[in-house]
């Protein structure tokens, strides 16, 4: 079933000279992980806007096109609604606490309250989730007292906690050190176990390889590769839309360049490489012997 | 804050209240006195009771003292009555703007200083969700309490912002006219910025199902107890014996 389907959709901001987007079309089905990529400026965040329905709810411009959510056109949709279903998580980590609540736990809860969500409910659903994503020991600190990292864990567990079906998330790590990005894709992990739909826009193209299933590739208004992750990230055309393939990707394709050899596949992951390089060993092993 | 303070004990709606009618006395009374040598006081020694002395008067003095100087002045120097009681060139203090002066800079810090303390003692959860008790609007309160917060985020912007205009070489210290220069050209970015985050609140908020419009829950419980009654009960029996003291007696 489509969680997502984009028709046709086109936006130009409302102080903007052109569009960002052009003709866009996709679908998203329900429990896959779709990882958007693309240089800088290339309508990534925008996109992620019109999935949610804050483009064209909340910033205005030229909108084309149509947007539906589990079939639902988006428009006829409150603003309400459309949170319950997608969950959403920003760039930045700073903007995302509310400013009205003292502690992590209360501030996990300010979604559920306003879902109405009765107190007896929320209290065991907010322990829960902090301790899914382990996080407990963050519940009495003060939300402004945290670091990037965290308080991008918490605006994630503030969105997990009200259960939506699909999640985009906006460049969670581009603010984090290693240790804050390694922690929140353990989340992102989590969450890809559980089957979310889940709409990823990352620069990090090795943690892309590890989790996606998918890749969308923007770039100059348009959407260039929509495959298989496998696919769009051993594709040599990538760079040429400023972004970089994987680093085990550039080995493989490296080795072939190299050596001349063609490769079963071009591995994109860890595991795919050892499984490359090591059935490679072995067929060299075995022609040496014979 | 100090949590265990009586003051910060109390529901907020209860401290409003008297806040209300300590504001609506010092209108009323018509004597400087009663907002220096009564109110004032009481505030310092409320403050000081409640431990704390330092961060009210720390804030009172930022928040109040150069407007209250100001407006001292401006009133003292252009109310012109027959009597000038004290002159230094061109500048002169009547005795009646002297008058007005200290009647009207006693309204202001009997209203500052009790609106400041209320803050300082109450909980901004525990005021939006009383606000919200009697029949305010989600949005109207959360819209409220966070433009309260804002400020210090605003502050501590606009000392980014000179920093930046400091490490670029630009003169921030020295007398006024040095510090002004420096601190005009910080208000676009200032105000710029500042917009920008508003809209990503804005956002931000309505992720987390802000406008979803269902009755909102609180996960924290605060209600009226029995001695919020008394203290109300207090405040108007106070403010009745005033109104008797001032126009009866």
């Amino acid at each position: 079933m489509k969680a997502l389907e984009v028709r046709n959709v086109s936006y130009r901001y409302p102080i903007g000279k052109s569009t960002v987007l052009e003709d866009i079309s996709l679908t998203v089905d329900r429990g896959d992980f779709v990882a958007v990529i693309g240089r800088n400026g290339s309508g990534k965040t925008t996109l992620c806007n019109i999935l949610r329905g804050f483009i064209p709810g909340f910033h205005k411009g030229k909108f084309q096109g149509e947007v539906f959510v589990e079939g639902r056109n988006i428009d006829e949709m409150s603003m309400g609604e459309i949170a319950i279903k997608i969950g959403f998580v920003f760039q930045n980590p700073f903007i995302q606490v509310s400013g009205v609540k003292k502690t992590v736990f209360n501030e996990v809860a300010y979604g559920l309250e306003n879902l109405g969500i009765e107190r007896d409910e929320i209290i065991p659903r907010v322990t829960s989730i902090l301790e899914e994503l382990k996080i407990s020991e963050l519940a009495d600190k003060h939300p402004i007292d945290l670091s990037g990292g965290q308080r991008q864990r918490i605006a994630l567990a503030s969105v997990l906690v009200m259960d939506p079906d699909i999640l985009i998330i906006d460049e969670p790590t581009s603010q984090l050190d290693p240790q804050g990005t390694e922690k929140v894709f353990e989340i992102i992990r989590l969450l890809k176990e559980k089957n979310k739909t889940i709409i990823l826009v990352e620069h990090k193209m090795d943690l892309i390889s590890e989790y996606a299933n998918r890749v969308i590739l923007l770039d100059d208004k348009r959407i260039i590769f929509d495959d298989k992750t496998e696919n769009v990230l051993t594709n040599e055309a990538v760079p040429n839309h400023g972004v970089n393939l994987p680093q085990i990707a550039k080995v493989g394709l490296a080795y072939e360049k190299r050596t001349g050899k063609k490769l079963k596949r071009i591995p994109t992951t860890i595991d795919n490489a050892v499984s490359v390089f090591k059935e490679l060993l072995q067929e060299e092993a075995s022609d040496g012997r014979n | 804050m100090n949590r265990k303070g009586v003051l910060s004990g109390l529901y907020p709606m209860t401290k409003l209240t008297v806040v209300f009618f300590v504001c609506l006395s010092a209108f009323i009374a018509g004597d400087f006195r009663f907002g220096y040598f009564v109110v004032f006081p009481c505030l310092l020694i409320l403050a000081l009771l409640e431990g704390q002395f330092v961060p009210y008067a720390k804030k009172l003095v930022s928040a109040i003292v150069i407007m209250f100087l100001f407006i001292f002045l401006i009133k003292a120097c252009l109310v012109p009555s027959e009597t000038v009681l004290w002159r230094w060139g061109i500048l002169k203090i009547y005795e009646q703007g002297l008058a007005d002066a200290l009647s009207l800079t006693s309204i202001i810090l009997v209203a500052g200083g009790t609106i400041l303390l209320f803050f300082e003692t109450t909980d901004i959860e525990d005021f939006m969700i009383s606000l919200q008790k009697v029949g305010i609007s989600h949005i109207g309160s959360y819209v409220f309490l966070s433009t309260l917060q804002m400020i210090p985020d605003f502050i501590k912007k606009s000392k980014t912002i000179m920093q930046a205009q400091r490490a670029r070489g630009i003169e921030t210290e020295g007398n006024l006219l040095v510090r002004l220069k420096a601190f005009l050209p910080t208000l676009t970015p200032l105000i710029i910025s500042s917009i920008a985050d508003i809209e990503d609140k804005v956002i931000t908020m309505e992720a987390r199902a802000f406008s979803v419009e269902v009755k909102k829950t609180h996960l924290k419980e605060i209600n009226m107890a029995s001695r919020d009654k008394i203290v109300i009960g207090l405040a108007i029996l106070g403010f009745v014996l005033f109104l008797i003291w001032r126009f009866i007696l």
